[in-house]
């Protein structure tokens, strides 16, 4: 990334209120284009609420964010706009238990790109090839493994060509033997060039494929940092805590 | 007792032998007759309890069913006959029903076009039965072909009821009764007030505190409301409240106390199935770019429907069987022509044939949409129960 080149995702001053209390308490953070950004912090730091925030399916309440120059505001009307190109992976899959693998991956494509059946039943096809489940196109969600699940719901998100991508803890919902497909999907993403945020405590993952770790706490991001120097010496004993607690199991 | 069983076939675990005094001859080798003692003794006679129930309705059934196989067979007097005939035989007079089911069936209809009402009908039940076979939504054609079907026949049933094309006498819509009319009582009834219900429910939970407020009110106020006064008030009230010049079908008043009333009943029943639909999924369609009407009619509808199809055939039926109601603001639907039959001078003082008979019609329309229900159920109802 050359200095000029604006980020792709630009935050300043982001703030989330619930109520009294301040799940995001003044947020900067860019992100650039093809940066691979793993998000991590205990539980409560406000790394979902961030997530939500980043592609507006919450609401922010004060500060701005801007994906590559236009202001994300459900006021302006554009967070309906951007948040077709944001993709999103959730910890509980949430894959539509009616429709089929398939439907899964087309009804977006159809919908709001407009794409025709053929079109959108090849790009389908294409991303469910990608994470390594077309043989499972015409079942429904419920008959699939949770990896294989979330493999779909990556692929249903990759079906829309999002310009970025957003994972919220997208392992921590599945078994053990099950995290190391998701991971190689995600990993094998992360090579492709696509522009990440992970939400996840698989520091493994981190290692591997992130450029930058963002540690949260209580709303606000305390350390960010490439992993060698994130994993090398660590001052912060909040840190030190979350890292020896996450290992400890 | 029999001293053995035979062994075991070889590589399957021994099975357990019965408790000795259950033991009967060997497994393979019992009869149907034993078979069938072996179910009574597990089904009617497995306890003290359930062996006095099994005697008390089977004295129930030795009481009652001789009685009505006496009236409603052997007693029973069929055409040619006359009152007098019945009245001496004692048992059902059937010859009333074969002198006046037409006219119960088809009310007012002039009989010489009595074929019109009875086509009518016939064609709507095809077109339902063929609506509700779920092949026919399997593939995106067959759905066009659905909907583009309705309308045309929709129109065609209207001429047919109606006249004044093709040769065929008009006959006016005071005159149509009978079948006909409680059939589009109910559809009408039930095609708009689960419209109706679909809006209500998601005004409920609409994040708009006027729609809320104006969804939570009416539905509670016609939730409070006997069907019966709405029904006289649109009757009885409605023509005074509106200016002189302005009047509604009496068919249209019902018509629209139906739909508001049942309405209301549907949309809590929609909202339930809305209750229980994971915030998950409306977040995964908002993530993808759905708005709201498309994540709504694609994503959360379409669930909610399949969860809540028990409750809904329930007010189905419920609403199907309420249409007599209308006998109260003196509509001649089905139950009002069987009345009507009641005070036919030549079979005066027979009640129960005519109502004996439209019991059955409603018996089997109603059987037939739980039966439907269960196998809706069957098919779709584990599909949509996701967490
Ligand atoms: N819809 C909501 N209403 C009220 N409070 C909320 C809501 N969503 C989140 N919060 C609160 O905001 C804080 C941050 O929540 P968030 O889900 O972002 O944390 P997280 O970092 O993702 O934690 P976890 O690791 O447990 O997922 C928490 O204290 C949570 O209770
Ligand atoms: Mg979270």
């Amino acid at each position: 990334m050359t200095e000029q080149a604006p980020p792709l995702v630009r935050v300043r001053g982001l703030e989330k209120r619930f109520g009294d209390y301040r799940a995001l308490a003044g947020i900067d953070l860019d992100i650039a284009r093809g940066e691979r950004l793993v998000v991590c912090g205990p539980s409560g730091s406000g790394k979902s609420t961030l997530a939500y925030c980043l592609n507006g399916l919450e609401p922010h309440d004060a500060g701005r964010i801007l994906i590559d120059g236009m202001p994300l505001d459900e006021e302006l009307g554009t967070a309906h706009e951007l948040r077709r190109s944001i993709g999103m992976v959730f910890q509980s899959f949430n894959l539509f238990p009616h429709l089929s693998v398939l439907e899964n991956c087309t009804l977006a494509p159809r919908l709001v790109l407009r794409l025709g059946e053929q079109e959108a039943h090849r790009r389908a096809m294409e991303n469910l090839e990608r994470v390594g489940i077309a043989d499972q196109a015409a079942k429904r969600p419920d008959r699939l493994s949770g990896g294989q699940q979330q493999r779909v719901a990556i692929a249903r998100a990759l079906c829309m060509r999002p310009r970025l991508m957003l994972f919220d803890e997208p392992t921590s919902a599945l078994d053990p033997e099950m995290v190391k497909e998701v991971l190689d999907v995600m990993i094998e993403l992360a090579q492709s060039g696509m522009t990440m945020v992970c939400i996840t405590h698989e520091m493994g993952f981190a290692r591997a494929a992130a450029d930058r770790i963002v540690f949260m706490d209580q709303g606000r991001i305390i350390r960010e940092a490439p992993p060698k120097t994130f994993f090398g010496d660590q001052q912060d004993p909040r840190i030190r805590r979350f890292l020896a607690d996450i290992t400890a199991g | 007792m029999p001293a053995a069983f035979p062994p075991p076939a070889h590589g399957r675990p021994p099975a357990l032998p019965n408790p000795p005094d259950r033991a009967g001859p060997p497994r393979v080798e019992r009869g149907l007759v034993q078979r069938n003692l072996a179910w009574a003794r597990a089904n009617l006679f497995a306890g003290p309890w359930n062996t006095l129930l099994t005697l008390l309705v089977v004295a129930l059934l030795l009481w009652t069913v001789p009685a009505l196989l006496d009236w409603a067979v052997f007693d029973a007097t069929l055409a040619p006959a006359d009152i007098g005939l019945c009245m001496e035989r004692g048992g059902a007079c059937w010859a009333m029903l074969q002198d006046t089911w037409r006219m119960i069936l088809f009310g007012p209809y002039p009989p010489a076009e009595h074929w019109r009402p009875a086509l009518a009908v016939g064609l709507f039940a095809l077109l339902v039965v063929i609506s509700l076979v779920p092949a026919m939504w399997l593939t995106a054609g067959r759905r066009r072909l659905l909907l583009a079907v309705w309308p045309p026949t929709l129109l065609v049933l209207a001429v047919l009821m109606h006249g004044g094309v093709a040769g065929l006498p008009v006959v006016e819509t005071r005159l149509w009764g009978g079948l006909p009319l409680t059939v589009i009582l109910a559809s009408v009834g039930i095609a708009f007030a689960f419209l109706l219900s679909l809006v209500l429910a998601l005004g409920r939970q609409s994040s708009m505190p006027v729609v809320r407020i104006v969804c939570i009110a009416y539905i509670e106020l016609m939730r409070g409301v006997p069907l019966i006064t709405l029904l006289l008030m649109a009757s009885i009230l409605l023509p005074l409240t509106l200016p002189a010049d302005v009047t509604i079908h009496p068919y249209l008043r019902a018509q629209l106390a139906f739909i508001l009333f049942f309405a209301a009943y549907m949309a809590e029943a929609v909202r339930g199935g809305l209750q229980a639909i994971p915030r998950g999924q409306y977040a995964a369609a908002k993530a993808m770019g759905l708005s709201y009407w498309q994540s709504m009619t694609r994503v959360i509808l379409p669930q909610v429907l399949r969860m809540i199809i028990p409750s809904m055939v329930n007010i189905f039926i419920s609403a199907f069987k309420d249409t007599s109601l209308v006998i109260v603001i003196s509509m001649l639907d089905l139950l009002g022509t069987a009345k009507a039959a009641t005070s036919n001078p030549q079979w005066w003082g027979l009640f129960i044939e005519p109502f004996a008979f439209i019991s059955a019609i409603y018996l089997v329309v109603c059987s037939a949409m739980s039966w439907y229900s269960r196998l809706l159920e069957r098919r779709y109802g584990t599909a949509g129960a996701h967490d």
